[in-house]
């Protein structure tokens, strides 16, 4: 019997959905949809369908044509397999909680469990209570290290050094095969040593097939000015022109100290790494930072931190007074220099009520995340407008994401049979070091023997 | 000034729509229209942004989506801004509406309760409507006062004429304005097909006759995509004729087109007209009583006829959340009043249907993948390519094979073509032209006695001797 590895999704770019059998049993991981800024289905025009929400999200490509995974009551006419009838006990790992990991979870069957970090589960818990997740079923979490099975299929999570709350990878064990799946990784975080020293862990198991994320590869994710020849050697250094997580937080102080301004950052709020350090930094300019009230709830949740928060004008949240310290906004005015404040998209028109004072925006990767959108350019107009400082990082993605040297180290250290990169447009540009590079199709089923992945016939 | 008749433009000079016009005298004063050109690339408001309803007027200052004019804004909504609020003003306001797009009236609801809006009767029982299923204008007041056709209305020494264009729907009018000084018409918007001829030609003649100063004229069909209709080599010149020209299709061919593509097709059809437009449901009906097949609406639009019109009609239900997830009295009272029509049932009668189907519901679509449908676009959202929502609405009906029929085939357009504005200008030969609303002012040309003007926005003007001359600082 042969371990069996679809790629369903993820080998030309984001949204990766991989699934894995052996014998009756399957995994399924990463569940998300393609990262497509530009080409959003959803414009904010469109009604969402809500009896048909699955329906729609495989016609609209959405999420990949799987059999046994969706409820037979929601695939209507589609030519698919329902849950209920499905030949395979399966599982969905989730690696992290970024959409393009994990936007079509709740489509699937409320009987096949969702797996993902305890923290990305109370992660979740949150989103849905703050309303930017619908409950639809139940997850259920693991801790890293902890050994799950399905059949004869056997996952250790891993830690993964990637901002989203409780980010993992994965080291799955067929009988026959042995298969890493990085999820979303970085070793230039401020948790640097715990990636590579997760490495050195992972590394003492033989590795078949490596599954990486290739995100850097691509120059529309990543763009480097010096030497490129440099990229492809495996290095834990951080070459030059790359910054790490701590050079932004160390530019962010020093902006910060040099001014009298309001600080105002902008952030994707389940990135609470980022937000953890932003606390800190904050602390160390002797601003007190605020939060807005959904991100104030996370941050009391998740770090049990007591946040300031600061009320808005369209907020729907009702957080308990008891817990929070809420800060008037005409003190913020009246004081701009002690304050460091959060300002989401979705919030931009508050800051007109600081048009009367200076400002300085720090774009730390939250939404709008891309230049070409209308909507960065409706926020950098309106930071124009209020005439204060932008500040951006042209290099978006590398601060999610390990830097190709980083990825060619970890390709060394792990020496796999076989590697495929994925969640990248240009999977191409990898060096494969001492390993066998594959470039796989998408919806093919593949017999994996000895890390090569050989077409099974049909 | 004070013995002078003083004109203003506030917006809408080079943009398609938002054009606010204040003309005072003394102390006496009337702002033509309160809208807002929409632009779909820069609406802050188009996605996740939502409005601040306590802010909102701030936020509309602060973004130039309303006009700074002092005394026409509640203190209470002002919040520290510069301008003089209403409460504190001396002078004696009015605003005029001529209808219900939102480039002409969607700042009208942030006007003080204290200044007077008039509008057409029917067009306020549409904006009513759409307020009560959630589509309406942000307002603060509920108190509007009513034109009719012909009966002056007198702010001060300022007198308004409304001359009705279109009595279907919700109305259009246009306004000619004396004053002690001045005799100016304000076009609103210009149209000349079909049953707009007839009242246009009457105004042609009463304002010829009356040797009228000024004239603010719209000229939205001089944009290059429409002027290239009537005149494909950009070279040729302008002339003034009421005729079509080029082949562009009058009303009655634009109705017949319609009707033999419905009956050239024998599937289900879907339709996407602009909402609020009474006189499209009007020539729908038509069409689809000459074809035999029955109009079916969505919940939306069903409320506005049966609000309009008194009557019920069929309707069906998307699967949004906006219908299924909603309490709403008027949705309770949508599917009482009128007769359900069950996907089914389009599904295996197509031909007898006509579907409504506006952009927020395109998804339905999905539903019907398995059968021939046709997607007949009117006067719907997206209007064309410069709206990104145009590319989202050609994938999903690529993805659900539904041939796209673009009504108008390029040959019919509403307002009135540049020819015919050019006859227009040339028949009433106003002894001042001022273009507005438009992307080419500077395609317009002056009447044989009378003079173009580009005015400035913000600068105030007055008229004296046949010319149009610019205030001082300190004569205001």
């Amino acid at each position: 019997m042969n371990t069996e590895i679809i790629f369903h999704k993820g080998t030309k770019g984001s949204g990766v959905v991989i699934e894995l059998i052996y014998d009756h049993a399957r995994v399924l991981f990463d569940f998300g949809a393609p990262f497509e800024p530009l080409a959003q289905i959803y414009d904010g025009k469109l009604n969402k369908r809500l009896r048909s929400r699955v329906k729609d999200a495989l016609l609209l490509e959405q999420i990949p044509y799987i059999d046994g995974v969706f409820p037979a009551s929601d695939i209507a006419d589609i030519d698919l397999i329902s849950a209920e009838d499905s030949q395979y006990d399966t599982i969905v790992l989730i690696s992290h909680l970024h959409l393009d990991h994990m936007s079509g979870i709740d489509l699937i069957h409320p009987d096949i469990p969702v797996y993902m970090h305890y923290n990305a589960y109370k992660l979740q818990k949150c989103l849905e209570e703050i309303g930017e997740s619908v409950h639809y079923r139940d997850y259920s979490y693991f801790e890293y290290e902890q050994m799950l099975t399905i059949g004869q299929i056997e996952i250790i999570p891993f830690f993964s050094d990637h901002p989203c709350y409780g980010s993992s990878g994965f080291l799955i064990k067929t009988p026959t095969s042995t298969v890493f799946y990085s999820g979303d990784i970085r070793f230039h975080g401020l948790q640097s040593k715990r990636a590579f020293d997760e490495l050195t862990k992972i590394s003492k198991t033989p590795i078949d097939l490596l599954i990486i994320d290739g995100t850097t590869y691509s120059n529309q994710e990543f763009t480097y000015d010096a030497d490129q020849t440099l990229l492809s050697v495996p290095s834990k250094k951080l070459l030059d022109h790359c910054l790490s997580e701590n050079d932004i937080y160390r530019q962010l102080k020093d902006e910060l100290s040099k001014t009298t301004a309001l600080g105002v950052f902008n952030i994707y709020h389940r990135d609470l790494q980022l937000i953890t350090a932003l606390i800190k930094m904050a602390k160390s300019t002797k601003r007190e930072i605020v939060f807005e009230p959904k991100t104030a709830y996370l941050v009391h949740e998740l770090l049990a931190i007591r946040p300031k928060v600061i009320d808005l004008e369209n907020n729907t949240l009702v957080l308990d007074q008891r817990s929070y310290d809420f800060v008037d906004k005409q003190a913020i005015i009246d004081h701009p220099e002690h304050y460091l404040i959060q300002n989401s998209y979705v919030n931009i028109l508050e800051l007109i009520d600081y048009r009367h004072i200076s400002g300085i925006y720090f774009h730390l990767f939250g939404e709008p995340f891309v230049s070409a959108t209308k909507e960065y350019k409706i926020m950098t107009n309106v930071i124009a407008n209020l005439a204060w400082r932008f500040v951006s990082y042209t290099n978006l993605y590398a601060f999610n994401h390990a830097y190709p040297n980083h990825l060619a180290y970890m390709i060394a250290k792990l020496n796999a049979k076989t590697v495929v990169a994925v969640h990248s447009r240009s999977p191409e540009k990898m060096n494969p070091v001492h390993s066998k590079q594959i470039f796989p199709i998408e919806k093919i089923t593949y017999l994996l023997v000895n890390g090569d992945l050989i077409e099974k016939a049909s | 000034m004070s013995n002078k008749t003083t004109l203003t433009f506030y917006s809408g000079l080079d943009t398609i729509g938002g054009t606010v016009m204040a003309l005072s005298y003394g102390n006496d004063r009337i702002i033509m229209e309160m809208g807002n050109a929409y632009d779909p690339l820069t609406d802050i408001y188009n996605k996740d942004v939502l409005y601040r309803k306590r802010s909102f007027l701030q936020d509309a200052l602060w973004l130039t989506t309303a006009p700074k004019i002092d005394g026409i804004y509640a203190k209470n909504l002002l919040g520290d801004s510069e301008l003089i609020p209403a409460e504190a003003s001396n002078i004696n306001t009015a605003v005029f509406i001529s209808h219900l797009h939102l480039d002409h009236m969607c700042n009208m609801g942030l006007v003080s309760p204290l200044v007077k809006v008039y509008i057409s009767q029917k067009a306020l029982m549409i904006e009513n409507s759409l307020d009560t299923i959630g589509k309406g204008i942000i307002s603060q007041r509920n108190n509007y006062d009513f034109l009719e056709d012909k009966k002056p209305v007198k702010i001060g020494a300022i007198q308004v004429i409304p001359f009705l264009l279109n009595d279907d729907s919700f109305q259009d009018y246009s306004f000619y304005i004396k004053t002690p000084d001045l005799k100016i018409h304000f076009t609103g918007d210009l149209f000349v097909y079909g049953k707009y001829r007839k009242p246009i030609l009457r105004e042609i003649a009463y304002l010829k006759k009356e040797n009228i100063d000024i004239l603010v004229c719209e000229g939205t069909s001089f944009m290059d995509s429409i002027k290239k209709r009537v005149y494909p080599n950009p070279d040729e010149p302008i002339c003034g004729t009421l005729r079509l020209l080029n082949g562009l299709y009058t009303k009655n061919q634009l109705d017949k087109r319609i009707i033999s593509i419905i009956k050239a097709h024998q599937d289900l059809c879907f339709i996407n007209f602009y909402q609020r437009e009474m006189s499209d449901v009007q020539d729908f009906e038509a069409y689809a009583k000459e074809t035999d097949r029955c109009l079916v609406y969505e919940p939306d639009t069903a409320y506005l006829i049966n609000d309009f019109f008194h009557r019920a009609v069929n309707i069906y239900l998307p699967d949004s959340a906006y219908y299924l997830d909603n309490d709403a009295k008027w949705l309770k009272q949508v599917l009482e009043y009128n007769h359900l029509i069950t996907q089914k049932e389009l599904k295996d009668n197509g031909h007898k249907y006509l579907v409504e189907l506006s952009y927020q519901n395109t998804l339905e679509l999905l539903d019907y993948i398995d059968i021939k449908t046709s997607y007949l676009h009117h006067s719907g959202e997206p209007l064309g390519e410069y709206d990104p929502a145009f590319k989202q609405l050609n994938m999903i009906l690529k993805k659900t094979n539904t041939e796209y029929i673009n009504l108008f085939d390029d040959r019919f357009f509403a307002h009135a073509y540049p020819n015919q504005i050019q006859y227009y200008i040339n028949a009433i030969d106003p002894k001042i032209l001022i273009p507005v609303h438009t992307l080419n002012r500077d395609r317009f040309q002056a009447s044989k006695h009378g003079k173009r003007i580009l005015v400035e926005l913000n600068h105030s003007y007055y008229y004296d001797n046949e010319e149009l001359l610019e205030v001082k600082n300190n004569e205001h």
